[in-house]
């Protein structure tokens, strides 16, 4: 690769490392994971970096290549049956903070852990519309599908999460 | 909930994000090393494949010699020996090249026998299996003249083999040559003119053993027929031979068992 290209990369990485890690988390819920799926998604674009025909929407094909790579992960064996029992890492808790308010906190907690049971392509469209706030044409082509099936599927995304939603609700209230 | 709950919910969800500690020449270095190494996966299978395609394209190049036909080649004959009536001042010099086709046997005639040895074998020995019936070339040998079937089955035993040989009149074989190499009893005379050879072939200090049975046939032909109390293939004994003498004396003197 040419010094110009590769600087190129280096400053679209750098500029886009952390909001590919966000999106990568609200894909599979975890931190760890996003942060090897952005680096498996960075190496991938660099072998397609010398392709200057998507150059002028670097982020929209990024985000394709992130999708894929997540889609591919979950399909490996070994991911279905995983089962983490390693240490919790060393975050604040926000929710212990009790400045926080009580809608943040149900926000952070239901609908990220109502997402997490959404169906993949459903939770990857919803992920996409309304945490990036892409149009259902960049979604689609983010997808590697038509309009019609965005909007279908983010129509079941929603349907899915509310109940979802409202499911984790009722176990919360029987639990109190 | 709506879909501004669900924005704020999403943007909420990566409050607690930890801190990113990306290094985008760590990434470049490693994204090199997976090119290069990439690269020489290619070069490696590329001069593997160039290798094989010259290793089986260049018999083809230099192997520019006519093709020789084996069946219509000049075969390599022995004669018979002549018998003591003749003089020897008549005796001709052998012909060691016989420019003739050794007379073979149709394939309608194995089928045949195929399908015969399946049924009167099966009839013979009951509980036996028939899975596969052979027929050996016998090199040197005439095979309108001689012709060996293999039977292979299966028992209650295990697997195992008879042999089958189909001698015609002109093979002439004698009761010198079935004995030969085993040990026989006193033959048993039938009342159409033709007679029973047994023979039991040991060999010292193996516990493999053969049983043979030879019908002497009044048209001349022989029929031989052998069992083993071992599987020839493997060589897993058993604690008898597969067949009794009863039943190799059924089979060597079926008259089906003939191509004349």
């Amino acid at each position: 690769m040419r010094k110009a290209e590769e600087q190129g990369f280096r400053e679209f990485a750098v500029s886009h490392a952390a909001s590919l890690r966000r999106t990568a988390y609200l894909f599979c819920g975890d931190w760890h994971m996003a942060e090897d799926l952005m680096q498996a998604s960075l190496l991938k674009l660099y072998q397609a970096w010398h392709r200057i025909e998507w150059r002028d929407n670097a982020s929209g094909y990024a985000r394709k290549v992130l999708l894929r790579t997540w889609l591919d992960e979950k399909r490996r064996p070994w991911r279905r049956v995983e089962q983490r029992d390693g240490e919790v890492p060393d975050v604040a808790d926000s929710a212990a903070d009790p400045e926080r308010s009580g809608e943040r906190l149900w926000a952070r907690d239901l609908v990220h852990a109502g997402l997490l049971r959404v169906p993949p392509r459903q939770r990857a469209v919803l992920v996409l519309r309304y945490f990036e706030d892409l149009p259902v044409s960049e979604v689609a082509v983010a997808m590697g599908c038509t309009e019609g099936t965005v909007k279908s599927q983010t129509a079941r995304g929603l349907v899915a999460l509310r109940a979802a939603v409202e499911e984790l609700e009722r176990g919360a209230v029987v639990a109190s | 909930m709506s879909e501004a709950d669900l924005r704020e919910g999403l943007r909420a969800a990566i409050g607690d994000e930890p801190p990113l500690n990306f290094d985008a020449e760590e990434l470049i270095q490693r994204a090199e090393h997976v090119r290069k190494r990439r690269r020489a996966l290619v070069a490696v299978a590329v001069a593997t494949l160039a290798l094989t395609g010259t290793v089986l394209s260049l018999p083809g190049v230099f192997d520019q010699r006519p093709g020789i036909d084996v069946g219509q080649a000049p075969v390599l004959t022995i004669t018979a020996s002549p018998s003591p009536s003749q003089q020897p001042a008549t005796m001709e010099p052998p012909s060691l090249l016989k420019e003739t086709r050794p007379t073979t046997v149709p394939a309608g005639v194995r089928t045949v026998l195929s399908e015969v040895l399946t049924k009167q074998f099966v009839d013979v020995v009951p509980g036996a299996k028939v899975v596969e019936i052979d027929f050996a070339d016998v090199l040197g040998q005439d095979q309108a003249a001689h012709l060996v079937a293999i039977v292979r089955f299966v028992d209650g035993v295990g697997p195992s083999e008879a042999v089958v040989e189909l001698n015609a009149p002109a093979q002439q074989v004698t009761r010198d040559q079935f004995c030969a190499v085993a040990k026989c009893d006193e033959p048993v005379r039938q009342d159409d003119g033709s007679h029973l050879e047994f023979a039991t072939v040991t060999n010292p200090g193996v516990a493999m053993m053969t049983y043979r049975v030879a019908h002497f046939r009044a048209d001349g032909s022989v029929v031989e027929v052998s069992a083993y109390n071992y599987d020839p293939m493997t060589g897993v004994l058993r604690a008898d031979v597969a067949v009794t003498t009863d039943q190799l004396v059924r089979l060597a003197t079926d008259p089906k068992l003939t191509m004349w």
